[in-house]
């Protein structure tokens, strides 16, 4: 049944289906009353059977009526007045009634015993009484709704109430005797339910919002709905003779103080809604401009979240705070570094008018005087002189802050005096908290990509670093090598290289530039570059840092050095030959003994050559088949846990000389696994590199094969 | 993630012999080298170029920590002055070991030995 109601396509097909059978009805009633009382001049009350008939056809006409109600308040059910709903109904209303008294007036007859004397009088007194109890239903219909407007279900009870009223009063009409009781319990039922009905329309919030022309039409709309409503309850309560009356009594007998009632109710809620109307007519003004301010606002909101434009969010400020104000014009005006002045948005201004008024000093000082927003009702007053500035007669200035600077100012402007006032100062107030929002926003998303360009700098400049390594392992029938290196940051100052001495010998250098991140990593770069080209005269490992140190002290920032080993290995002599400046000791693992070797030697860039070459000492370590080199940087030993405490290197021997190690690659292994298990709640505050490098010696090779060993991997291109 | 906040001050006494003493406390690091540089800094503008690093209380050094030496101490010496670095413990001597700085810089057991070791200030 609900649904049925609901749906809109089935509620109009009930209808016609109700209005044609309405129809039918009602000129079978009207054939009845022609072939009964005026074909065969008969009288009411002769035959029990056509009475019953007559009153079971009213009914259900009257029955079809209240029906149609309901199908057209039900979907509104629930919901609030719409003023356009209120109004086109009421008007509706009012014109059917008057028409309906008008031609009961016109249209004058007497009914006696209950019988209509003519062909006139039967088609006349259906009519009326149909149009009476249409009218009424509509009525009720309407007080029904307006009675549950803003209320919930179970409060509703006060529709029982009503109800129960309309009943009582019937009921009393239906005592034949004229006591005085009776009267008077009528008339305090029909004041109790007008003042329960009064009561109970209330919440009335959705008039507020309205504009004053369309209160306006309400206002005469309920008017005249309740000047109707109260004729009809009047004619038929106190004009018994009227043929209005007599129709409804000829319709349903006994029945017409129902209708009386109910219009009685109807013109009270009418009234009582006009009542609330006329309440509210003072506040459209204010209503109207709130409800502006706050759409402007809602735009502005949407507009800072969607668009990145300055000109289009600016042109939308000055011309939302003309129009919300009742201004004349407005602009912003941003000032740039160096007292540049750039006007923005502006709306109602001719484009020489602004360039006009900053070169009055007087009015500049104005706009740039008050760091709150403030207005200025009367130009000429503010000034003390009789002279608005170019026809602007109040102004406000509200400053544009970003990050904490007055950056701009918007201008509102009137040629009105006193155009503009504190209410205008506050809306303003959060457009310049719009404005504010925008810039601030527009500064975090530029900041945003610059950040994510950084991080792709970074990747790229990670994988240029990597691209400075040896892009493979070195392995030949002399040397297995195997390293790694983790830097830090994105990008490190550790190094490592295969280098290619004059004399045909490989060498490997490390190397660990002071500090971390980029600094170090630009030192890495510069430091390759120098290893290639002093590796082309050197003699031998202390050569070639004593060349590497005489290159780059004088280049090397004050405080910034680079620690760094270098290892050749010689054959025949079966030995490897070191040098040192300032890098962490070398480690050769021999079966079950691991040594550790640290000639003297300077860091490179901590003094000049005579002292740094005077103090480098070169040492040959003889090796055997199997012997692993270990090259690393002070990230391994220095290699910190979560309590701070360092890896140390007497653990690096330690481990080294524990496991049995026989590739390069497992003493690779063994000491990230280590460093790993040291470490495994923090993340590496250094640098980390590991070079190692198995030999296998072969005292019957000839040296000429030694110096084939294919070193390509640092050549220079 | 960083390495933990290290924590690092610095506090200065005027010794005999005209030197100041600048003793270390805590982590001298990257992130805390600015302070050392601020406070050798303000011992050279007060004119005294007669400095004692007293490492008592370093519980460590980085390389940055150890930069900080290499920036002043060529400017130092050219106003006749010295830094001398005194009382290290061992974990922090082998880092100024390992580099050669005993080369470059007078390393004495205690801070009493290095002002002593400052030649007898002639008033200049």
């Amino acid at each position: 049944m609900t649904a049925l109601l609901v749906d809109s396509a089935a509620r109009r097909t009930i209808s016609i289906l109700l209005l044609v059978f309405g129809g039918l009805l009602t000129v079978a009633r009207l054939v009845v009353e022609l072939v009964w009382f005026i074909g065969s001049e008969r009288e009411a009350g002769e035959s029990l059977g056509i009475d019953a008939l007559l009153a079971i056809l009213s009914i259900a006409i009257v029955a079809i009526l209240v029906g149609l109600v309901l199908l057209a308040v039900a979907p509104r059910m629930g919901k609030n007045f719409t003023s356009e709903g209120v109004t086109s109904w009421v008007t509706t209303y009012a014109v059917t009634t008057v028409t309906l008294l008008f031609v009961g007036v016109v249209t004058p007859f007497y009914v006696l015993r209950a019988t209509p004397q003519d062909v006139v009088t039967v088609i006349v007194s259906n009519a009326l009484g149909i149009g009476v109890f249409a009218i009424t239903a509509a009525l009720s219909g309407f007080l029904y709704y307006a009675l549950s407007v803003g209320r919930s279900r179970r409060a509703r009870v006060v529709h029982v109430v009503v109800a129960l009223h309309i009943l009582a009063i019937w009921g009393c009409s239906l005592k034949s005797d004229d006591s005085l009781f009776v009267k008077v319990l009528v008339v305090l039922l029909f004041v109790s339910g007008s003042i329960l009905i009064a009561s109970s329309i209330k919440r009335q919030r959705w008039l507020v919002a309205l504009p004053t022309p369309t209160k306006v039409r309400l206002i005469s709309g309920t008017f005249f709905g309740a000047i109707a409503a109260f004729a009809v309850f009047s004619t038929l309560a106190f004009s018994s003779n009227s043929s209005t009356t007599q129709s409804v009594a000829l319709f349903v007998p006994s029945s017409d103080i129902v209708p009386a009632t109910l219009n009685l109710f109807g013109s009270v809620a009418l009234l009582r809604l006009l009542g609330a109307v006329i309440a509210a007519l003072p506040n459209s003004g204010v209503v109207l401009r709130r409800s502006n301010e706050v759409e402007s606002i809602m735009q502005l909101n949407r507009l800072v979240m969607e668009t990145r434009n300055h000109d289009q969010l600016f042109s939308t400020v000055t011309r939302l705070a003309a129009d919300v104000c009742n201004a004349h014009g407005s602009w912003v005006e941003l000032y740039g570094p160096s007292g540049i002045l750039t006007i923005k948005g502006e709306y109602l201004v001719r484009a020489d008018f602004v360039q006009v008024l900053h070169t009055d000093h007087g009015f500049r000082a104005l706009a740039l005087d008050n760091d709150q927003p403030f207005v200025i009702q009367s130009v000429d007053d503010a000034r003390g002189r009789r002279n608005a500035i170019a026809g602007i007669n109040s102004v406000i200035f509200v400053p544009v802050i970003d990050e904490g600077q007055r950056v701009g100012t918007l201008v509102v402007f009137s040629t009105v005096e006193f155009g503009l006032d504190g209410d205008d100062v506050r809306l303003l107030t959060a457009f310049g908290d719009q404005i504010r929002m925008f810039l601030e926003q527009h500064r975090l998303q530029t900041a945003n990509a610059a950040n994510e360009r950084l991080q792709q700098e970074f990747r790229v400049a990670r994988s240029i670093q990597m691209s400075l390594l040896p892009p493979r392992p070195l392995r030949n029938d002399r040397v297995d090598v195997y390293s790694v290196m983790i830097p830090a940051h994105e990008v490190g100052g550790d190094y490592y290289d295969y280098v290619h001495f004059p004399n045909g010998n490989t060498g490997i250098v490390i190397a660990d530039v002071s500090g971390k991140g980029i600094p170090a990593a630009l030192y890495m770069a510069t430091l390759k570059g120098a290893v290639l080209t002093a590796m082309r005269v050197a003699e031998g490992p202390a050569d070639l840092l004593r060349r590497l140190n005489t290159t780059l002290y004088k280049n090397m920032r004050p405080g910034i050095y680079i620690t760094m080993s270098c290892v050749e290995f010689r054959e025949p002599s079966a030995t490897v030959r070191l040098a040192r400046a300032g890098h962490v000791p070398t480690l050769v693992v021999h079966g079950q003994t691991v040594s550790s070797y640290r000639p003297n030697g300077l860091a490179i860039g901590l003094a000049d050559a005579s002292v740094f070459d005077a103090t480098l000492e070169e040492i040959d370590i003889p090796i055997h088949t199997g012997d692993v080199v270990v090259l690393t940087t002070d990230g391994v030993a220095e290699r910190r846990n979560a309590q701070m405490l360092e890896l140390g290197l007497d653990s690096v021997v330690e481990i080294l000389a524990s496991t049995n190690v026989s590739t390069a690659e497992d003493v690779v292994r063994t000491l990230l696994t280590t460093l790993h298990d040291h470490g495994a709640s923090t993340a590496p505050h250094d640098d980390l590199t590991i070079v190692a490098i198995r030999c296998s010696v072969s005292h019957n090779l000839d040296a000429t094969a030694f110096r084939n060993v294919p070193s390509s991997l640092t050549t220079i291109p | 993630m960083n390495p933990p906040a290290t924590p690092f001050s610095v506090s200065t006494a005027t010794s005999e012999n005209h030197t100041s003493t600048i003793a270390l406390h805590g982590y001298l690091d990257a992130h805390t080298a600015p302070t050392l540089e601020d406070e050798i800094d303000r011992v050279l503008a007060s004119g005294c170029n007669r400095i004692v690093v007293d490492f008592a209380s370093l519980d460590y050094i980085s390389s940055a920590g150890l930069g900080v030496f290499m920036v002043f101490i060529e400017q130092v010496r050219a106003h006749g002055g010295d830094i001398k670095l005194a009382a290290m413990r061992p974990s922090v001597f082998t880092v100024f070991d390992l580099l050669g700085f005993p080369v470059l810089f007078t390393i004495t057991p205690s801070v009493t030995e290095a002002v002593m070791a400052f030649p007898t200030f002639d008033g200049e």
